[in-house]
């Protein structure tokens, strides 16, 4: 079994899934700027071109839900039902100041150190 | 019940190894030592673990035989005595550095037990490592590690994937010799994928059954912890030790706990099996053979065997699971910043600035793309069209698979569509191309199902994966079907 099965497959589930967008392709090099700057990445231009291609060839794959018709459908959050959960708020033992600070290299007078806010 | 193929023929029952260690026939502490230099040793080999945690399991060997010594009335229940237990690297162990196998948690040491460990140690499990995995989880392939890390390779032939996420569980599963049961997390096929491409039993239970405490998530609505083993009597005894409700997790299910291992061997004349037909269109033909041969077996031992149609779950489960899945992941990462744990750079730049700086150098490319897809699903505009469409069609999955189990109590499909590929393949892969490989599993995922890997190839060769398919809360309907092979 090599690699022509495994690329077979591949465009095979392509074409039975169909790839053509039904709606409008809206991904580019701006809008994944944008969103990376959203996301509080920093993308050099040669990712910005790649993530824009791959990013675009994905949401032409996810526009295949544009096929099914949801008009009176319910949204699931969760995939089986889950009641409200409540407990007493009782005060309990938690981490110690000291613990919890070992974790961080940047800390001053027994506070995270962060950095400028303004 | 059988081994999974391939298994050394003297490797011990865990329950017999169990029995073994309560009556002192065996060393712990010799016993211990000596897994731990396998692992080093295979580790080196293969790169199934991030972590090998000697110093917690010495020292928890040598508490056990104090315990066994002069308190045997505690440990004489113990149901994981001595058992050396692998732990995926996205869930919470004490003191042992916890990475989801990103390098945005390099030296993150937790300060608590996840409630699934917590529950392994409770039972007697020993701590080995913390095993290899995609970054966050975020792939099938294991290859999509973070920076610096190790790709584990397949234990039957290193130049293919162990699969992915839970790789590096899915792999020490099947090379250990001595008695090992893992600890996996499935997202969208986590568990079953790396258990089909290592040919070993994975059980990712239903939406709720393990308390997600202490997990590092991924997409809170789909995570699952579950069990990998060589045998389904493993997969069994661990599930039962770590299912059930935790009042630290408010989406763990509060009903009743089944003593899992009950239902092995109990038989299966006259279950109802429905087949997915569509999961048997344009698949690797040895994968085919091997899962035809497996639905024969269960058939001889009296299960009633009809095709079903599912098509809904099949053309629309990859769309609606990526776009929940990134949705979810991009506002889950969005804690890493560089501050409180994990890695920390040197305080430069307004918070924007500094949280970009860390962020940009510390996540991996399928991070950084998923993030950027999750933040467009959601974003103000198309939030109609993707997430909550998605949302919607998710109810619809469930809902089709709801109608047949009243009719049917497992349902059955190839685990993957393909044998477990080889890296010089998987390099030629298209992002796009990487994420159809989870079309059998992502469905049942989204509607919370349990679902059950059994290796099914008999002759030794690259291993192949049957996926058995159960009702919410009903694994034990799985375990019994798993018990045949």
């Amino acid at each position: 079994v090599g690699e022509e099965i495994l690329i077979f497959s591949c465009t095979k589930f392509l074409n039975n899934i169909s790839i053509r967008p039904t709606m409008k392709t809206i991904i580019d090099f701006k809008i994944v700027e944008h969103l990376a700057k959203l996301s509080r990445l920093e993308l050099s231009n040669e990712e910005k071109i790649q993530f824009t291609d791959e990013i675009k060839e994905i949401i032409d794959v996810f526009s295949v839900l544009d096929k099914v018709d949801t008009d009176k459908v319910p949204s699931s959050i969760q995939p089986v039902d889950i009641k409200n959960v409540l407990r007493q708020d009782e005060p309990e033992e938690s981490f110690s100041q000291e613990d919890a600070l070992k974790l961080d290299h940047n800390k001053k007078d027994g506070y995270f150190k962060g950095p400028k806010a303004v | 019940m059988a081994t999974s193929r391939g298994q050394k023929q003297f490797k011990m029952n865990t329950r017999e190894f169990v029995k073994s260690i309560k009556e002192e026939e065996i060393d712990l502490i010799e016993h211990t030592h000596k897994a731990i230099k396998e692992t080093h040793k295979i580790n080196k080999e293969y790169g199934f673990f991030n972590t090998i945690s000697e110093d917690l399991a010495i020292e928890q060997a040598k508490e056990i035989k104090k315990q066994i010594k002069n308190n045997y009335n505690i440990v004489k229940n113990k149901k994981l005595l001595g058992v050396m237990v692998s732990v995926k690297d996205n869930i919470c162990v004490k003191g042992i550095e916890c990475t989801a196998g990103s390098n945005i948690l390099r030296g993150y040491k937790p300060l608590f037990d996840s409630t699934a460990v917590k529950r392994i140690k409770e039972e007697g499990g020993i701590i080995l490592g913390k095993t290899a995995q995609d970054e966050f989880g975020f792939g099938s392939f294991s290859v999509n590690v973070g920076k610096g890390f190790q790709i584990p390779k397949n234990p039957v032939d290193k130049t293919r994937s162990c699969g992915g996420s839970s790789g590096g569980a899915g792999g020490i599963t099947k090379k250990a010799t001595f008695p090992h049961i893992a600890i996996g997390e499935s997202t969208g096929g986590s568990i079953v994928n790396p258990a089909a491409f290592c040919g070993v039993f994975g059980l990712c239970p239903t939406y709720g059954r393990v308390s997600r405490y202490g997990l590092i998530d991924y997409a809170n609505s789909l995570d699952k912890i579950g069990p990998l083993g060589s045998d389904i009597g493993d997969v069994a005894l661990m599930l039962e030790t770590i299912s059930g409700y935790d009042i630290n997790e408010s989406t763990s299910l509060d009903y009743p706990v089944d003593e899992y291992s009950d239902y092995i061997n109990k038989g299966i004349k006259n279950m109802k099996i429905g087949i997915i037909k569509e999961t048997f269109s344009d698949i690797d033909k040895s994968v085919e053979s091997n899962i035809r041969a497996g639905i024969d077996k269960l058939e001889e031992h009296g299960a009633k065997i009809q095709e079903i149609s599912l098509k809904l779950p099949i053309e629309q489960g990859l769309a609606t699971y990526y776009v929940l899945a990134s949705s979810e992941a991009s506002t889950n990462l969005a804690k890493y910043c560089g501050m409180r744990y994990g890695s920390s750079q040197r305080l430069e730049g307004n918070f924007n600035e500094y949280f970009t700086k860390v962020r940009s150098s510390e996540f991996g490319d399928e991070v950084k793309r998923r993030i950027i897809l999750g933040t467009f699903a959601r974003m103000s505009g198309y939030r109609d069209a993707y997430y909550l469409k998605a949302t919607k069609i998710r109810s619809m999955i469930t809902e089709e698979y709801k109608k047949h189990f009243k009719k049917y109590d497992a349902l059955i499909s190839p685990t993957t569509p393909i044998l477990p590929p080889k890296f010089s393949e998987i390099e030629k892969l298209k992002p796009v191309q990487h994420y159809l490989m989870d079309v059998m599993t992502v469905s049942p995922n989204l509607a919370g199902l349990p679902h059950l890997n059994v290796p099914v190839e008999d002759s030794g060769e690259i291993p192949v994966g049957m996926m058995i398919i159960g009702d919410h809360l009903k694994e034990g309907n799985l375990i019994k079907l798993g018990s045949v092979f």
